[in-house]
């Protein structure tokens, strides 16, 4: 009697659960609704408002006051015909740079040795000046050290036309006996000219 | 059911059980009742769940569609809108506050009328009365300030052209309820409002940046020339498509009540002049076309003066010589083309001019067209003769343009549109008027003119200009007069494979300085043209190159070198 009696309760309990659930799940939709028609909302607003921004975008930008703009301030104007360039070659036709110093007069070479000695002049003329410091005395009679000045140029040597030109026309025999003279003559002239700068030079 | 069955021992008597049975059809029946009506409101309430969530949705995308379509330009750029505006209006039989102090306080923020129109109206007892329509958001904040709760505001659709006076004559204008009253909006006045199509903007043919070097060359031309008005047309010659088309003095559409007095008046399509010269190129190329002329060299007698009946036809340059067709045209000569004209013959001449529309308003979506006017039954030899140069015919800037559009295009003519060429408008049939050869035979003649002749202050450098000057006075009093003229000039571009008709015209332009006392088309029109060529060619999609050229091999030999100017 009294399990029956509580069964009634029970089933009252379970259908009331139940409903009550439903009911939260009702609401909870309607809610995830109501946020949904509110972003929508924001979205409709937001649409609203781009297409009145961009209206007054191009109102304020609008073509007439460019041009007004340009003819005050920018002062810009169409490109010519000139400007306009049909294909790469004439692209690379306009790279036409003033020629520079550099480009006018070829790069010539030139150093300049001052010899391993010089550093150890310095100190003799210091000697003298200040005997306190203890120094190495010269060697009596040191050479100063000359200062050697090399330059290098090397012109572009002309092709010696006479090597080629007279096997053509002349005795090949004739040409090398000339060519044996002349090879004399240059190696002679080497010779000298190396004596000369041996008596010249300090090494 | 336990509540019944509590009490069994009371139920006694056979009157009693038949009470009893009485008693349950009558639970019976409240019971039903009951049911029923929760039956219905569950119903109701399932219904509405079903229906309210459909109209929810429904309602999301009604509020981003404009109350009156869109007109875009070619390139989607926006020429007329539908934005909210504000609107102030008052319920003066609601008021609260003092009349006499309101009305000073609104003719202080809203000048338009006086503290005691103000009071008039307030003091009316008028259930409703707009004070401002298309008001700015600070007055409408300044007169929520006043304070005074029968004065209410509200949101109402406003037409808008960004661009203002941009391309006016084509966009029209729109009366306070939102109905098209001209141009474009009158025309689709219709489709803006249908609420199944305004959601999509409608594109225009018109480009706007054409548009707006084409108004502001005019403009300053008009100026400089003291002008009283001005037109022009670029046309798109291969579609008929009119990428620009405007008519000066400008009109601003946001407000077509002001400005100048013909400031509505659209030059472009509804007024008919006598445009000169520019119809010689017409004649000849009917003379080419009825096998009269089969080569620029046919020669014809130029004296200095032609007598034609009680008329006199003389020429600016006179030769004095027998000249070819290509001098003819070179030096604009009347009266070499009026013999030409005279060939061709009366019969002839007109079935031409009726095939390429120029007896009869212009063939455009517009409806601002204007009646041509024509020598009609008078058409005789000597009109014959004038309506070859372009004298005692007259017709819109716009009939020139699809005139040299036909011309130039291989000989097909097409009635203009100002609806962008596409899958839902394709380009129209046409009919033939001009042989394909006589087309291209003419484009040397007319770049002949513009390298060499009357029209060079056209050329714009590298985009082979061709064209024709024309001058034609106007009639002052009922005679033509020599001091008031209409100045023309029809451009087509590039001459080698033509796209573009560029047709510009002033309205009584005078001498200046810099023109030497000319009033001629070679000196104020042409060089318009040349101007509005080289800012929008590279934009159309033309580029400069100067090494390319029509085929003047076919007029150059026709041409004497020895004259000087």
């Amino acid at each position: 009697m009294i399990a029956r009696g509580f069964k009634s309760v029970g089933w009252v309990a379970a259908v009331g659960g139940a409903a009550l659930g439903c009911y939260m799940l009702s609401l909870r939709v309607a809610t995830e609704r109501a946020d949904l028609a509110r972003v929508e909302r924001q979205i409709i607003a937001t649409k609203h408002q781009i297409r009145s921004l961009q209206t007054e975008l191009g109102t304020r930008g609008r073509l007439s006051q460019l041009e007004r703009w340009n003819a005050d301030v920018l002062a810009l104007s169409a490109p010519a015909s000139a400007q306009y360039l049909q294909n790469e070659f004439t692209l690379a036709r306009l790279d036409r740079r003033e020629q520079s110093v550099e480009d006018r007069a070829p790069v010539r070479m030139a150093a300049m040795e001052t010899g391993p000695a010089a550093p150890v002049a310095a100190p003799a003329h210091e000697a003298k000046a200040k005997p306190a410091i203890e120094a190495p005395a010269p060697p009596a009679g040191a050479v100063q050290p000359a200062v050697v000045h090399r330059a290098s140029f090397t012109p572009p040597l002309p092709r010696p036309a006479a090597e080629a030109r007279p096997a053509r026309r002349l005795d090949a025999k004739l040409v090398d006996a000339v060519a044996a003279a002349a090879r004399a003559e240059k190696s002679g002239a080497a010779a000298r000219a190396e004596k000369k700068d041996g008596s010249a030079g300090t090494r | 059911m336990t509540a019944l069955a509590a009490y069994p021992d009371r139920l006694a008597s056979a009157g009693e059980r038949q009470g009893l049975a009485v008693t349950y059809h009558r639970l019976m029946l409240v019971m039903l009742l009951f049911a029923g009506i929760t039956l219905v409101i569950a119903g109701r309430l399932v219904l509405l769940q079903l229906l309210s969530d459909r109209s929810g949705v429904a309602q999301i995308d009604n509020p981003l569609l404009p109350a009156r379509g869109d007109l875009v330009d070619r390139n989607g750029l926006p020429l007329a809108r539908t934005i909210d505006a504000w609107s102030i209006a008052v319920h003066p039989n609601k008021l609260l506050g003092d009349p006499d102090e309101l009305a000073v306080k609104l003719a202080e923020l809203m000048p338009e009328r006086s503290a005691a129109q103000y009071r008039a109206i307030l003091t009316s007892g008028r259930s409703f009365f707009y004070l401002s329509r298309r008001a700015v958001p600070e007055l409408v904040s300044a007169v929520n300030a006043l304070g005074e709760p029968a004065i209410v505001f509200d949101r109402e659709p406003e037409r808008l052209y960004p661009q203002t006076a941009l391309a006016a004559h084509v966009l029209g204008w729109t009366d306070f309820d939102g109905r098209g009253v001209a141009g474009m909006e009158r025309v689709l006045d219709d489709r803006l409002r249908d609420p199944a199509l305004r959601g999509t903007p409608i594109p225009l043919s018109i480009d706007a940046r054409v548009q707006a070097v084409l108004e502001s060359e005019l403009a300053g031309a008009m100026a400089k020339f003291s002008a009283i008005g001005a037109a022009g047309v670029v046309l798109d010659l291969q579609t008929n498509e009119v990428l620009a088309m405007t008519s000066l003095p400008q009109l601003n559409p946001n407000a077509p009540g002001q400005g100048a007095v013909d400031a509505g008046f659209n030059r472009a399509t509804l007024g008919v002049y006598e445009l000169g010269s520019t119809f010689k190129p017409f004649t000849v190329a009917m003379a080419m076309d009825s096998g009269i002329i089969t080569s620029f060299g046919k020669q014809y007698n130029c004296p200095r003066q032609l007598n034609v009946g009680r008329f006199t036809i003389t020429d600016t340059h006179p030769f004095g010589r027998r000249c070819t067709v290509a001098e003819i045209m070179k030096e604009s000569s009347n009266i070499g083309t009026a013999q030409i004209a005279a060939e061709v013959g009366s019969e002839r001449q007109q079935a031409f001019l009726r095939q390429m529309g120029f007896l009869e308003p212009v063939s455009i979506e517009l409806n601002e067209r204007g009646r041509t006017l024509t020598p009609g039954a008078n058409w005789g030899d000597v009109a014959t003769m004038t309506v070859g140069y372009g004298h005692g015919i007259a017709v819109t800037p716009l009939h020139l343009a699809t005139g040299y559009a036909t011309l130039f295009n291989g000989g097909i003519w097409r009635p203009a549109t100002l609806l962008k060429i596409g899958p839902r408008h394709p380009v129209p049939q046409g009919h033939r008027v001009f042989t394909a050869e006589t087309s291209y035979k003419m484009r040397a003649l007319l770049r002949l003119v513009v390298m060499d002749g009357t029209g060079r202050r056209a050329d714009a450098p590298g985009y082979r200009v061709g064209g024709k000057t024309g001058t034609a006075e106007k009639i002052v009093g009922g005679h033509y007069s020599s001091a008031a003229v209409i100045t023309t000039f029809a451009g087509v571009f590039p001459m080698d494979n033509p796209r573009y008709v560029v047709v510009a015209m002033l309205d009584d332009p005078k001498a200046t300085s810099d023109t030497f006392g000319f009033h001629t088309a070679g000196w104020n029109v042409a060089p318009i043209v040349s101007r509005v060529i080289s800012r929008t060619g590279a934009l159309l999609g033309i580029r400069p190159d100067e090494s390319l050229d029509a085929r003047m091999s076919e007029v150059l030999p026709f041409v004497q070198r020895e004259r000087s100017h």
